[in-house]
């Protein structure tokens, strides 16, 4: 019976693909969406990891399967995209409707080429859908990972085995998902996420970091329930979840089991090790010993002139056979739009009852866009996979802030200001008080096409009053950051691209940290080659430097410098036509400026086969 | 046959193979490969035994033994296999399951499943299971990539629990025109440093074949030869160890039963 059965889905149009739109349309495509995504996400490398939205945007962009509308509607789950993306997004019904959207000179650059991406898919449908994608990396030690995507008329599943450099086991990480939609009812079996209001209780893995990207991204409510794929380890939830659109508002619930490694202190606090690596002694013996088990629920409704919901959760841990007590927490995130302006935020009683608050308020024109954000944190609050935007990020939030940001658009041109206040009050066992201050950006951009230049200025200041010896007596310790960005992409002969950034970063005016990044790439219709080259001078990792690295398709992968010295990368990229396509990427770094000393070596392979 | 440091590392390899440079990939369609590489099972077309007994660092007294019986059922490859490593005071002994098949015309898939025994004179035996699997594609019609995984399991033997050997091989094979093929693999052991692998093998005249290769790690050089007369095979290894000077040697001998 299993034999006919394969027989049968042997004999279906069945078609193997792996990763990214190349493989439909040929290597010039593969080329083209890699870059711009690479581009237009040009922000400093310490923002959100993107692996996840990178990774639905390739299955997107892959899917024969969904209709157009369907493909419209995941697309509004990209974490990278604003709420005015969203917006416009939401507009949209069919792909007559993008390619207009497309051209409009309102929406972002990340939502136009989000929407090139799916609107240039191969359209030629299929029954059903195996793709399956092989990256390894290479350094001292070998890391891998496997994702499988299956997609059949409203099923969609996956699986994706990995292992980091150094661990023991052949696989490492496993993680599944299973989503089944039919109707107005969403099932989700296996590892999802929950983005919940403005991340006080439950959100992605990564923050939204206080920087340009927020002015325009900071309004972005979460939706709710989406799949999990991605590499880290700890997460994601696991178990079962069903959303339910009614006339009566949408409702969200999901039960979690997972196990986590770490353990409970001295206080029955939860201490997880989020690494997900088990190379020490410390860290084999946390692996797996811990269980969270959790349920969420949540109602709320999403129209065009508000996105409401409230959410409720309930989580237990489980630690060598005793069981701690039930934590609670509850929130009401709201967007309320009228004309050009909103009010959004989210109020939140978090675990051992602190309460939180994101308060803010925006108004944006086709020229003009301002947002003023309030946040209050108590100290000790916490959620179940808390992530808002904050200074200070750990096991429990404790700030307050005041964000605000302004962003003028005219023709090319592009300015981006903002500024953030906050302060904290530190335990009184410690041996300061407060610790509190400011920071501040200024971004000018100008585009054209493929043509493209940039200045940013950023400026950071924080204080922290600090106990002397003698009761009453304190002394106040200031760090000043400052960072000058220039950022220069521009098309020499035949629409090559030769890409320039220079970073110059201070601390304390006795701290430096500067970098030069030149990358050229050249491509024709099998065959991208990119070479990078980097050079710092930096005299204390406080000013560590991140650059993009030369990643393969699928990697948005940044990269630290936290020491003077240079750096070449080398990526080429060969695709057949999509029928075959292979990428290799190779690094040497030289820890000095001199060029002293043996270099380090890294590179990444990846594979992928089209049948 | 490969021989490294713990026990059931020694994992059998043709001895065409094991002259390309101890390659995990079954490019040569030999039976004694499908313990690392079943999905290889896929392409199986004929009955066949294959036997093999090796000289590990020419060590006397210790001997590695290994018989293979693969089975085409259909469009699946089915094998059984055994393979017994040691002297009288110390033997390890695998017996193993194997199935492989092909899928949409290009991919193969495989598995195995094997029983390990440790037994030692005077002080007693143990046993665990361990789960092999492997997936091979064509990335161009001459060009196969493969990657097998071997004890996923992560299974442990004894009372002390010893782990097994855990182990990634990723490769490639390529024909480069009808008399010639190149390998190139990396492995990847779970504890210890990984490997790169490289090769050729060469069929210049009718009945022989004839491969040389290098292990980067333990550095080794092989050779191997192999005279096929009808459905005979009859093939000698050899490989040199340059950290330490010593060589390990293979003689096997091959039966293909048309049906």
């Amino acid at each position: 019976m299993l034999f006919r059965y394969i027989k049968i889905l042997a004999g279906c149009p069945l078609n193997w693909a792996l990763v990214f739109a190349y493989i439909i349309s040929g290597s010039q495509l593969h080329a083209q969406s890699e870059y711009d995504l690479s581009l237009i996400l040009d922000q400093d490398g310490e923002d959100h990891d993107l692996e996840e939205d990178i990774s639905l945007l390739q299955d997107l962009s892959l899917d024969k399967l969904a209709s157009e509308s369907q493909l419209l509607r995941r697309l509004e789950t990209l974490s990278f995209l604003s709420q005015q993306d969203i917006e416009h997004l939401s507009e949209i019904e069919d792909f007559s409707m993008a390619h207009r959207m497309v051209k409009k000179d309102e929406i972002s650059d990340r939502l136009r080429v989000v929407l090139n991406i799916i609107l240039r898919r191969d359209h030629t449908t299929r029954k059903q859908q195996l793709r399956i994608n092989q990256y390894q990396s290479f350094n001292r030690d070998m890391r891998y990972k496997y994702k499988i995507h299956y997609v059949y008329p409203n099923l969609d599943a996956g699986m994706l085995l990995e292992r980091d450099a150094g661990e023991t086991d052949v696989f490492d990480h496993r993680s599944f998902f299973v989503t089944y939609e039919k109707n107005s009812v969403d099932l989700f079996l296996g590892d999802y996420q929950i983005a919940s209001g403005y991340g006080l209780l439950s959100w992605s893995a990564f923050p939204l970091r206080k920087g340009f990207e927020s002015v325009t991204s900071l309004s972005r409510i979460g939706k709710g329930i989406r799949r999990y794929s991605s590499t880290h380890e700890s997460w994601g939830y696991r178990g079962a979840g069903v959303r339910w659109t009614t006339s009566f508002g949408i409702l969200q619930a999901a039960l979690n089991s997972r196990h986590q490694d770490g353990h409970l202190d001295s206080t029955g606090l939860a201490i997880i090790n989020v690494s997900g690596l088990h190379t020490s002694a410390r860290s084999i013996l946390e692996k797996k010993k811990l269980t969270e088990r959790s349920a969420i629920v949540q109602w709320g409704f999403d129209k065009k002139y508000a996105t409401i919901f409230a959410t409720h959760t309930v989580r237990h841990w489980l630690y060598n056979k005793s069981s701690t007590e039930l934590e609670q927490g509850s929130s009401i995130a709201a967007n309320v739009r009228s004309g050009n302006r909103s009010v959004f935020g989210e109020v939140a009683v978090g675990f051992n009852s602190k309460t939180g608050c994101l308060i803010g308020v925006e108004w944006k024109t086709k020229v003009l866009h301002y947002i003023f954000a309030v946040r209050k944190y108590s100290p000790g609050f916490r959620g179940i996979r808390m992530n808002p935007v904050a200074e200070f990020h750990g096991r429990t939030l404790n700030e307050t802030g005041i964000f605000q940001g302004f962003r003028l658009r005219q023709k090319r041109n592009r300015l981006i200001i903002y500024g953030d206040m906050f302060t904290r009050k530190l335990p009184a066992h410690t041996n300061s008080n407060v610790s509190s201050g400011n920071e501040f950006g200024l971004r000018w951009e100008w585009r054209k096409q493929d043509r493209y230049f940039k200045v940013e200025l950023k400026q950071g200041i924080s204080w922290l009053e600090i106990k002397a010896i003698y009761p009453g007596e304190y002394g106040v310790g200031l760090t000043r950051l400052r960072q000058l960005r220039l950022i220069s992409r521009m098309p020499i002969f035949n629409g090559q691209l030769v890409k320039m950034q220079v970073i110059w970063q201070t601390r304390d005016n006795n701290e430096y940290g500067n970098g030069i990044n030149l990358r050229f790439s050249w491509r024709n219709d099998f065959v991208t080659v990119a070479l990078d080259w980097v050079s710092t001078k930096i005299n204390s990792s406080n000013v560590r430097i991140y650059f993009w690295d030369v990643n393969l398709p699928g990697e948005l992968i940044t990269k630290l410098y936290a020491n003077s010295g240079h750096s070449i990368g080398f990526k080429v990229n060969y695709s057949n036509r999509g029928q075959f396509s292979t990428g290799l990427r190779i690094r040497t770094q030289w820890k000095d400026l001199k060029l002293n000393g043996k270099p380090i070596i890294s590179g990444a392979l990846y594979t992928e086969v089209a049948f | 046959m490969k021989i490294g440091f713990c026990a059931f590392e020694a994992s059998p390899l043709s001895s065409v193979n094991i002259g390309s440079g101890q390659i995990h990939i079954n490019f040569n369609h030999q039976l004694l490969n499908c313990f690392i590489d079943p999905g290889s099972l896929a392409g199986l077309k004929t009955f066949g035994i294959e036997l093999a007994s090796a000289h590990p660092f020419q060590i006397s007294g210790i001997t590695q033994e290994t018989a293979v019986l693969g089975i085409p059922v259909k469009d699946w490859g089915f094998a059984a296999g055994y393979n017994s490593l040691g002297n009288k005071l110390y033997r390890e002994t695998t017996f193993s399951l194997m199935v492989g098949k092909k899928f949409f015309g290009q991919m193969a898939i495989g598995t195995s499943l094997s029983y390990y025994e440790l037994h030692i004179v005077n002080y007693g035996s143990a046993g665990t299971i361990g789960l092999n699997a492997s997936l091979s594609y064509n990335i161009l019609s001459n060009w196969i990539l493969v990657t097998s995984f071997r004890n996923i399991n992560a299974p442990r033997i004894g009372s002390s629990g010893e782990k097994l050997p855990q182990v990634v091989y990723t490769g490639f094979s390529a024909k480069v025109n009808k008399n010639v093929k190149i390998q190139g693999a990396w492995e990847q052991d779970m504890e210890f440093q990984g490997a790169i692998k490289f090769g050729i093998m060469s069929n210049f005249l009718n009945h022989l074949t004839v491969s040389a290769g290098y292990v980067s790690y333990p550095a080794q050089i092989c050779a191997g030869l192999q005279l096929t007369l009808k459905n005979l095979s009859i093939n000698y290894a050899v490989s040199v160890y340059q950290n330490i000077g010593r060589m390990s040697s293979q003689l096997g001998i091959g039966i293909r039963i048309h049906h």
